[in-house]
């Protein structure tokens, strides 16, 4: 580990590299088909198997498993360049098969590794994970897992909801929701055939449409010793590191989109004149403009702060609680600001902003609301023992 | 002396509000409400029974087989039946508060007794065409023209987020009528014309939206449209001061139908907490929780109080412009506040399909574009601000 004397943001010149190489495909790819992607699953994978060959699904992933070994600050610089285009692929992409992956390299065996990890890199499989049912503890999901009688392993049941990925995912790391019995293991790699796995999808998406998120419901599904994942012993520490790691993807994602939906609002209030001049002559749009970004500044220097902490092996949880809070919130505030600008040609569906909108109030829930993480963090200031 | 403040509904109103409850809660399926929004249909199946419920004619006179009732109540119904029926509600705001207030209030006997009968029966139903490309928030900086040929007018001029415009029988136009007054004043040389929608030369586009699916929204492009003289509203020339008023009720109409969601999404919200159980508590008696529901309750209630002042001043013909302002920015702020208050509240169970919290999402781009439409909310405070006696600022 590179210990810097001083904190230092500014990305070096392979990260450049790799920010460049990402943000041309973005344009010159994603953007033209960002609208039909949601639709057209075809569409959906080629995409991904063009990104997978530019090395963008294998950022964080060492060489030996045909990664392209880089940092959490290239990651995070990455799937800001992606959600600057489709909100719904970096979610899809980073923070359900990205988690995944982080999740196998950290805490899989060298065979799990070895098995799904060149194959991830290279979009072949593509991963997903049910962290997002753990914190809520929602009503509907309800995974559980228990010893098999007749044969050595375990048997799922249960589901899981508002999974991403989970249309087109091959593999899923899943967790159990039962705290009964902590010998357990409390994770599995299960694959999507495996008997006794469901997908469902929904009927009429309400927002992200190319997110992939979807049900993910076991009926005494058998898995055995090998697809456990981590150790019964190693729990709490997986549990906290993993989700740490998708809060702070999640927090790349929101950041990454708020940018966006400042750049078409600025461009708007260039081009819409009302009342004989550009809408930004007026102090009311000059405001929203200048709020947003001086918010999206402060947050993006606390999310690179955050990856410079997870890239030094550090402690992060904290820092990924705070960044994933505050850019959620500034991501639906920017979005709505900048709505706010377009007037009713926000919700013109020839106008970006108001999908950005849409999605920016769904986003904003994935991995745990504002009111579950401002809990969290006095519990933590306070010292308070969770619940 | 003047009369004692009274802040209840009368008996009849009272009765009206638990009809219209009544028929959300028979008729106005959620499961329906999502596909038709996701479909971009209209509910007509659901229409009829507005008509067979005599709403169509809530304000209409007496005299043109109305049941000529005050604006307050048709802020009941605004308010209720935006909880299960939104569209209804938008056509409603075009046939009654539009055609009916300005043909009512500024037609002559024969367009009263040509068009007011029928919209009774709900068998005519009206599209807005005002705002334009340049402007919705500026109105008046309007570029349709009307001109005189032949006794009546050649229309010529494209028209922007028509609402109801592709289900409607007749378009209430703002076109400009004479050119050379509105040098000094603009609000001056425009007029309002009734124009069929089968009218050559008229053509109707629908523009995709994200949300307001089951109302849909249209660009209308006129070409060399020609009407008769029978087509103007009121006196040519003089459309600015009768569209104003319109302007006024609609404001506080969408206002109610906010009130109307906001309160809708709170009782989902409650329903959610009361029943959902985090760690073996009662989520619903969590601190956070009842701060946010606290916080929407108060908010809901003081829009709702300057819904329907705005209601009684509209009712006893007083200026309502500053009061609508007030109200609709208000409301839309709630019922935005509701949306995205509930979905921090209930999480990611908002993705569930089985409970009614999914719907969370819908009406977030249902309530969203109140904040922007009619006019956008800065103009509501910058008109507020001038009412005040400050400048104008734009």
């Amino acid at each position: 580990v590179k210990i810097r004397e001083s904190i230092h943001y500014e990305l070096g010149e392979e990260q450049r590299a790799i920010k460049d190489t990402v943000q041309r495909f973005a344009s010159i790819y994603l953007r033209p088909i960002n609208r039909e992607i949601g639709e057209d699953k075809t569409l959906w994978q080629d995409c991904i198997r063009e990104m997978a060959s530019l090395g963008i699904l294998s950022v964080r992933i060492p060489h030996e498993y045909g990664g392209i070994g880089g940092d959490y600050i290239t990651q995070i610089s990455v799937i800001e360049e992606i959600a600057l285009v489709s909100i719904s692929i970096a979610l899809a992409t980073f923070c359900a098969h990205g988690v995944a992956q982080d999740a196998i390299l950290k805490w899989g065996t060298k065979p799990q590794k070895e098995l799904y990890l060149p194959l991830m890199c290279k979009g072949e499989t593509l991963g997903a994970h049910t962290l997002n049912n753990l914190w809520e503890r929602s009503e509907t999901a309800n995974i559980k897992f228990e010893r098999s009688e007749h044969k050595t392993g375990w048997l799922l049941n249960g589901r899981s909801n508002a999974v991403l990925n989970a249309s087109f995912a091959d593999v899923f790391v899943v967790f159990s929701q039962g705290k009964e019995d902590t010998n357990l293991p409390f994770a599995f790699l299960i694959d999507r055939k495996r008997q006794g796995v469901k997908i469902d999808e929904p009927k009429a998406k309400p927002a992200l449409y190319a997110s992939g998120m979807g049900t993910l419901s076991f009926d005494d599904c058998f898995v055995n010793k090998e697809e456990a994942l981590g150790t019964a012993k190693e729990r709490s520490a997986m549990l906290s590191s993993i989700s740490s790691i998708f809060r702070v993807y999640l927090s790349a994602v929101y950041i990454g989109l708020a940018q966006a939906c400042l750049q078409v609002g600025v461009d708007y209030s260039k081009k819409r004149e009302a009342f004989g001049r550009a809408i930004c002559n007026y102090q009311a749009i000059q405001g929203l403009i200048a709020d947003s970004s001086m918010e999206i500044e402060l947050a993006r220097t606390f999310l690179y702060r955050t990856g410079d902490t997870m890239s030094k092996e550090i402690p992060f949880e904290g820092q990924a609680m705070t960044i994933k809070r505050y850019s959620s919130e500034l991501m639906v505030r920017i979005a709505e600001n900048m709505f706010q600008i377009h007037g009713g040609y926000g919700f013109s569906d020839e106008f970006a902003i108001g999908h950005y909108m849409r999605d920016a109030a769904a986003a904003s829930i994935i991995g745990g609301t504002l009111m579950l993480y401002r809990e969290k963090a006095a519990q933590n200031i306070l010292g308070l023992a969770e619940e | 002396m003047r009369a004692k403040m009274d802040f209840e509904l009368s008996k009849r109103q009272i009765e009206l509000r638990e009809e219209v409850r009544q028929f959300v809660h028979e008729h106005c399926a959620r499961q329906r409400a999502r596909e038709a929004e996701h479909a971009k249909e209209f509910r007509e199946e659901l229409w009829g029974r507005i008509v067979e419920k005599e709403w169509t004619g809530l304000t209409i006179p007496k005299e043109y087989g109305g049941k000529e009732e005050s604006f307050v109540e048709l802020l009941i119904i605004f308010e209720e039946l935006s909880k299960g029926f939104f569209e209804a509600n938008a056509r409603l705001m075009t046939d009654l508060v539009f055609a009916n207030h300005l043909i009512g209030t500024y037609g002559n006997e024969e367009q009263k007794r040509k068009f007011l009968p029928l919209i009774v029966h709900g068998n005519i139903h009206f599209g807005l065409g005002f705002t334009e490309p340049s402007g919705g928030t500026d109105l008046l900086s309007l570029l349709t023209t009307a001109f005189p040929d032949n006794g009546g007018y050649i229309l010529n001029g494209t028209k922007m987020f028509c609402t109801l415009a592709h289900k409607a029988d007749y378009l209430i136009i703002l076109a400009i009528t004479d050119k050379e007054s509105r040098v000094t004043k603009k609000t001056k040389g425009l007029s309002l014309f009734l124009v069929p929608t089968n009218c050559e030369g008229l053509t109707i586009k629908r523009i995709e939206t994200v949300g307001w699916g089951t109302i849909g929204t249209t660009e209308v492009h006129m070409e060399d449209v020609k009407v008769g003289r029978e087509a103007v509203i009121g006196e040519a020339n003089m459309a600015w001061g009768y569209l104003a008023e319109s302007l006024n009720y609609e404001r506080v109409g969408f206002a109610a139908m906010m009130v109307g969601i906001a309160e809708m999404m709170l009782d989902d919200v409650i329903q959610y907490v009361k029943k959902k159980k985090v760690a073996n508590n009662v989520l619903g008696q969590s601190q956070i929780v009842q701060q946010i529901i606290g916080q929407i309750t108060i908010d809901i209630e003081s829009s709702r109080m300057l819904v329907y002042k705005g209601g009684h001043m509209i009712a006893r013909e007083e200026r309502a412009d500053v009061i609508s302002a007030m109200a609709l920015s208000c409301a839309a702020r709630v019922a935005r506040d509701a949306c995205v208050g509930g979905m921090n509240i209930v999480g990611e169970d908002l993705f569930c399909e089985e409970l009614n919290i999914y719907d969370l999402m819908r009406h977030y781009m249902i309530v969203k574009p109140l904040a922007v439409v009619p006019f956008a909310n800065e103009m509501r405070l910058m008109h507020i601000a001038e009412s005040l006696g400050l400048g104008r600022s734009y």
